[in-house]
């Protein structure tokens, strides 16, 4: 079983992680094409080398960053996410296109 | 017991002579010692048939001694396919052959060997699949002359178990190159584990003669054992095999009725090598054995092997061979040499001056049976001509015993599974080892290696590029140098009558091999499907190497590119057990679990929960649920809530945080209400809901689906890891204990116990939330209606959770009270028309398709899945999910079953029972977007059957919402 | 003068029927096992301390807000302290932290008045009480014991006294911490209280083959002879 070396809690057995997908730039949601939020949502890339992706591990309820080669299932680095999302990230007012909105409750 | 087969000490390390065993075999009784194989005790009393093979039912007896064949594979009571040669014997265990018809010395299927011309390679795949239907007749005979062994279906469960291990340096394998390389390691600091798959250490060292005196390895074998077991950084792991590498050094370990499951920071793999057999005709017949398996016998069980000898060798180990079985006794006459070269001068020498006949560049051509195939009784021996020819003229020798080494095979099983290559050195006619990952060393004769000082050098040089890694030691490895060249290029001799076999698990010969790439299978893997060559017990350990040789022959391409098949754990024969044994299976229990039983419910699993599903006995299942249900909907009844997921949301942003993960508009939600939540994923698809209450301004408390829970707890904490949002998200579903208290007269029975609450509806209102102490347990309260009545879900801490439980019992019984299960809850929110997410919905519903468009609001800036959810909220929808009623006398459908529009698959039901409130049987089912209008019809195939219901209006009962809102 | 039974109170352990053959003593308003009667201590004791005092905090300001109350606490994540007075603080991550009640704890101790004085901005209290159990595995072979429910290498020289471990054991999410009482090796663990009974069994019969059997407090108490 592959080990996991988690930036809190150490090297663990792969066993006690979960895999959390591959980190991806979410397009402006209310400003993409369809295209571009399908791209998003279904379609990855799948090739061979370096990718950084997403990993929890379960018992701490604690998620990080981890680098993996595809190729080689090697991981090259593990890290804490305010690494990489420094700031609070906030959504624009949606633009409205006049769509009808139906609110009961 | 024939003692005349029994030698002196030294002779015999394993066995003690001192404790005679009694035993019985096919019946009949024997006595061995302790310490003694099931096999060594049956050759001792010279008892050498022990089964039958697995094709043409020859008479079968050991080939390796080693566990290393199917030859031995015998039922011990209720256990099938034991090793003979393994397997210890105790007192009065009772053991029988396998795989014959009547008894194993007179089988009556023995004749299937007359007909091995008629079944040929692949006979099986090419002969029973025309005319169609065929194989349906044939499959019972071939089974059941094909099976081994008996199961014992009376079996009782025996405890097995698995324990994890840690250390820094594992060495498997105990020779003296594992030895060497457990001592290097050990000195330099490192904890070191040293495996070994026999009850004593030492390897080769056991058996094998080194030199022409025979010192030489018993002297270093006990110089190194007591170094090893004196050294307080060594542990010892005897009679434990490791099954199988995996990742990052984790390694399976089987030790009795344990699987341990080892963790090593280095790995030195000492493993040694396979001794391989000749090919020739006969070369299975019992008194031909492998020239190791000889030396085993008299060395570790101190048993003679024979009277008259005849050695097979493509090397010098033959002739070492020779010299143990003379000193113990055993005549030898002849050494048939494969090769033109001579071995080192004094070894020949020595067998010179002892009378021996050596015959060089010669061949074994033929192994003379006794009447029904039972024992060699002579060798037809040809001199070679060419690569697998032999000369017209034969040389007849007696003799009972044939002993053969044409060569060694690494035991690459483990290295390969850590991503080694093998390849063949054609100059050596040997496969070598490469391409180790960081961390795996190998050691010794897996290494190529076969003199003693050459393999005690290995052994230190592996230690110390793990000591390197481990930056333990900075010292460089010692240069070494190995002449000897033990393998025999083609020692593979066809002969025009066949039975020459390559696997002897499989029955397959020669002409096997080569038929099968003749039919054009040239890749050695579909080789090896084609013909089941290396499928049996012993994984091509004897029939790797032939059947490389073979077919790069017969392909025109080199060993090399030929190889030999993946060797996939386990390496050795694993038991179901050791993977069964102590498996961990959690089950959670809410704090009122126990009354529940005492209740007499009938619980069922939820994910890891165990919940009540009704009270009352499974055979009135229908009668508990519906009495149950009108008794919620008549007076008032209690059902333990506790599984149902909890989440905390608390900060500055809680609001907004909520905002992003649910679907509805939470800023706004009022302190002290209850709000529906709905989540998407962000494909838009619904996937858990629940209920959100805001307790404070910065703290809200929502629950989640039973199942679903962890999954929205990961999926916000894995977002805020993102935003960043001032808030903190708590998972708290095992902090609360729940239940809804339900029904008509819940406020009355919650009135007694309450008197810090205004319970009225003015002050109470329908999904509003307060909190207060109910029976003085601090408690929050939700008036929700998922069941459709007047309720209150009451969540108290864990704790006090059966005493809420006990104190609202006994508030109730002046009211009636009666517990309710999950499935009754299941009708009464059906006949509500609520759904539950992942029953109700699949991977593809949205919104909109569950009619809860209402619950989605599209203004606010973002939600997960919002931009998807407007994407497919602007297709033509195509599909929708209706509720449908049926006359209480029709045919009830099941879940699952199909939703037909004209020939088509238009959905399908996702929820059905009946209904008493509402006279009929009601349900939940995907439809047509043309038939989802109430009043349409929709047709329902039920078990062939095609029924017509109609579609109605939701919710089934009290439309007006006028119960849950009293 | 009654005899203590856990049903007595509204506040029971997750798993108060296991112990039949206890001796009870009132604790915070429920009854804690002291010890199995009829048996003298065992070498290595599981110990049900789930009704024992425990509160949590975490959030931004935990750390300052412990550190204003003079507890002492662990300066390294997955640490732990254990004052003189039987306080034991856990730090968990980085920024939550449990203060436990340890057997012969120091009566005048609050923690539910601690909790209310733990209170502000960026503090959020956890419901360590109620979401967790705690037993506590007292005595001999205990790495050995782990090492049959657990992957992590819980050895002395990798698990060293003041080290906690989050991790899986017999594949129920849990917390392992290490402290000494009474002269013995203790592990704390505190697991899922919904899964107490199903870890409370699977503890037994990996103690069993080290005749490992269940005991009270009272063996964290009372040093061997």
């Amino acid at each position: 079983m592959k080990i996991i070396n988690c930036p809190l809690n150490g090297p663990r057995n792969s066993s006690e992680f979960v895999h959390g997908g591959e980190l991806r730039q979410m397009p402006d949601p209310n400003n993409c094409t369809d295209k571009e939020w399908a791209d998003y949502v279904f379609y990855s890339d799948n090739q061979i080398g370096v990718i950084t992706e997403w990993w929890l591990h379960a018992p701490s309820g604690y998620w990080f960053i981890a680098e993996r080669h595809t190729g080689s299932d090697e991981i090259l680095r593990t890290y804490d996410p305010s690494e990489i999302f420094t700031h609070r990230v906030d959504f624009a007012e949606k633009v409205e296109s006049g769509q009808p909105e139906e609110i009961k409750a | 017991m024939s003692s005349e087969m029994r030698l002196k000490a030294p002779m015999g390390l394993l066995i003690d002579r001192e404790k005679p065993l009694s035993f019985s075999f096919e019946g009949k009784q024997y006595r061995g010692f302790e310490g003694d194989s099931i096999a060594s005790a049956l050759l001792a009393n010279q008892q050498w048939l022990m089964s039958r093979s697995f094709k043409y039912h020859r008479p079968r007896a050991p080939l390796t001694m080693a566990g290393q064949d199917a030859n031995t594979l015998v039922q011990l009571g209720g256990e099938p396919n034991v090793l003979a040669d393994r397997e210890m014997i105790r007192e009065g265990i009772s053991v029988e052959g396998q795989n014959y018809n009547g008894t194993l010395e007179g089988d009556k299927d023995a004749y299937l060997g007359h007909f091995g011309r008629f079944m040929p390679v692949g006979f099986y795949y090419r002969s029973f699949f025309k005319p169609m239907g065929v194989w349906d007749k044939w499959e019972s005979f071939i089974r059941e002359k094909a099976g081994l062994g008996k199961l014992d279906l009376e079996f009782k469960p025996e405890y097995y178990d698995k324990k994890y291990l840690f250390t820094d340096v594992v060495v498997i394998g105990s020779g003296p190159a594992g030895m060497s390389a457990a001592l290097k390691a050990a000195d330099a600091g490192a904890k070191v584990l040293l495996v070994e798959e026999m009850p004593l250490l030492g390897g080769a060292l056991t058996y094998n003669r080194f030199d022409i005196d025979g010192l030489q390895a018993d002297n270093l074998r006990q110089q190194l054992i007591e170094k090893v077991t004196a050294h307080s950084n060594i542990e010892v792991m005897t009679d434990a095999v490791c099954n199988a590498w995996f990742t990052e050094n984790y390694l399976p370990l089987i030790k009795g009725k344990r699987m341990y499951k080892l963790r090593a920071k280095e790995c030195i793999v000492a493993s040694g090598s396979y001794e391989q057999h000749v090919v020739f005709r006969n070369n299975d017949l019992p008194g031909i054995m492998l020239c190791s398996a000889a030396t085993r016998l008299m060395k570790l069980y101190g048993v003679k092997p024979g009277s008259t000898a005849v050695v097979l060798t493509g090397n010098d180990d033959g002739y070492l061979t020779a010299l143990e079985l003379l000193a113990n006794g055993v005549s030898v006459a002849a050494i048939v040499d494969l090769r033109k070269e001579h071995p080192w001068p004094e070894l020949l020498g020595a067998v010179k001056q002892k009378g021996v006949q050596v015959i060089q560049n010669s061949t074994v051509y033929e192994a003379l049976p006794t009447k029904g195939n039972k024992h060699i009784r002579g060798v037809d021996i040809r001199s070679i001509v060419a690569e697998g020819e032999v000369s017209e003229m034969a040389t007849l020798l007696d003799c009972d015993l044939l002993c053969m080494s044409a060569g060694y095979m690494p035991a690459y099983q483990l290295l390969c599974q850590a991503g080694a290559q093998l390849s063949y050195k054609d100059e050596l006619a040997e496969f070598k080892l490469s391409g180790l990952p960081q961390g795996v060393h190998i050691a010794g004769s897996v290494n190529g290696l076969h003199t003693l000082d050459a393999v005690l050098t290995d052994g230190a040089n592996a230690a110390i590029r793990a000591l390197r890694n481990l930056e333990l030691s900075d010292e460089a490895e010692t240069e070494l140098n190995c002449q000897a060249k033990p393998n025999f290029g083609w020692p593979i001799f066809s002969h025009p009558k066949g039975k020459e076999f390559v696997d002897y698990d499989e029955d397959l010969q020669a002409k096997d091999i080569v038929n099968a790439t003749r039919l054009g299978y040239r890749d050695v893997q579909l080789v090896k499907r084609f013909s089941t060559v290396g499928m049996g017990p012993s994984q091509g350990r004897h029939s790797a190497l032939p059947t490389a040789r073979l077919v790069a022959k017969s392909t025109d391409r080199t060993v090399t590119q030929t190889g030999v098949t993946t060797a996939r754990p386990p390496f050795a024969p694993e038991k179901l057990a050791h993977l069964a044994g102590r498996i961990f299976d959690p089950r959670r229990h809410t704090a009122m679990h126990h009354r529940h039983l005492e209740l007499g419910a009938k619980m069922i699993p939820a994910g890891n929960w165990r919940r009540p599903a009704y009270y009352g006995d499974a055979a009135q299942r229908d009668r508990w649920i519906r009495e149950e249900a009108e008794h919620v909907r008549a007076k008032v009844g209690l059902i333990d809530v506790s599984t149902l997921g909890g989440i905390e949301v608390r900060g500055p942003d809680a609001a907004e945080l909520m905002n992003r993960i649910y679907t509805f508009a939470f800023l706004k939600q009022p302190v002290g209400r209850t709000r529906y939540a709905v989540m998407t994923n962000e494909h838009g698809v619904v996937i858990d809901d629940g209920v959100a209450c805001r307790i404070a301004e910065d703290h809200f408390y929502v629950t989640a689906t039973t199942s679903g829970v962890e999954r929205v707890y990961r999926e916000m904490t894995k977002w805020n890891a993102q935003w960043r949002l001032q808030v903190d998200i708590l998972h708290v579903t095992s902090a609360f204990a729940a239940v809804n208290l339900a029904g008509p007269d819940s406020r009355k029975v919650l009135e007694t116990l309450v008197d810090d609450v205004d319970l009225s509806p003015e002050a109470f209102p329908y999904l509003a939330y307060r909190e207060g102490k109910v029976a003085g347990i601090p408690a929050r309260l939700l008036r929700v209606g998922f069941v459709g009545e007047l309720g209150y879900e009451i969540h108290v801490p864990t704790r006090y959770g059966e005493a809420l439980w006990d104190a609202l019992m006994a508030a109730g019984k002046a009211f009636d009270i009666r517990p309710f299960g999950v499935e009754t809850q299941r009708l009464l929110r059906l006949e509500k028309g609520h759904l539950i997410v992942s029953q109700d919905t699949d991977g593809m519903s949205h919104p909109g398709e569950l009619d809860m468009a209402w619950a989605v609001n599209r203004k606010k800036p973002f939600f997960v899945g919002c931009r998807s959810v407007d994407i497919v909220m602007a297709q033509p929808q195509t599909r929708k999910l209706v509720g449908f009623t049926l006359p209480p006398d029709s045919t009830k459908p099941e879940e699952g079953h199909l939703v037909l529009k004209g020939d088509k698959i238009a959905g399908n039901v996702t929820s059905c029972e009946y209904s008493s409130a509402s006279q009929s049987i009601i349900g939940l089912a995907f439809a047509d977007i043309a038939d989802s209008e109430p009043g349409s019809k929709i047709s329902i195939r039920v078990d062939g059957e095609e029924i017509l219901a109609d579609v109605v209006k939701l919710p089934f009962y009290d439309p007006d919402n006028l119960r849950q809102e009293m | 003068m009654t005899v203590i039974k856990p049903e007595l109170f509204n506040s029971r352990s997750f798993i108060y029927r296991t112990h039949q053959q206890a001796e009870f003593a009132e604790v915070a308003g429920a009854a804690q096992v002291l010890s199995y009667a009829q048996q003298g201590d065992p070498t290595t004791g599981l110990i049900d301390l789930s009704v024992r005092p425990r509160i949590g905090l975490r959030g931004p300001n935990a750390e300052e807000a412990l550190l204003a109350s003079g507890l002492l606490h662990p300066q390294q994540p997955n640490t732990l302290t254990v004052s003189d007075e039987g306080v034991m603080v856990l730090r968990l991550g980085r920024t939550e932290y449990w203060v436990l009640a340890l057997p012969g704890a120091s009566a005048d101790l609050d923690l539910d008045a601690l909790q209310q004085q733990l209170n502000g901005p960026g503090i959020y209290p956890v419901y360590c009480h109620d979401s967790y159990t705690w037993l506590a595995l007292a005595g001999e072979n205990l790495a050995d014991i782990m090492a049959k429910v657990c992957a992590v290498d819980l050895r002395e020289e990798s698990f060293a006294p003041g080290d906690l471990v989050m991790t899986s054991l017999a594949r129920v999410g849990g917390i392992i911490c290490h402290h000494q009482m009474a002269g013995k090796t203790v592990y704390s663990i505190f697991s899922d209280s919904a899964s107490a009974g199903y870890l409370w069994e699977a503890l037994l019969d990996a103690m069993a083959e080290f005749d490992g059997a269940p005991a009270g407090q009272n063996l964290l108490l009372v040093a061997d002879e």
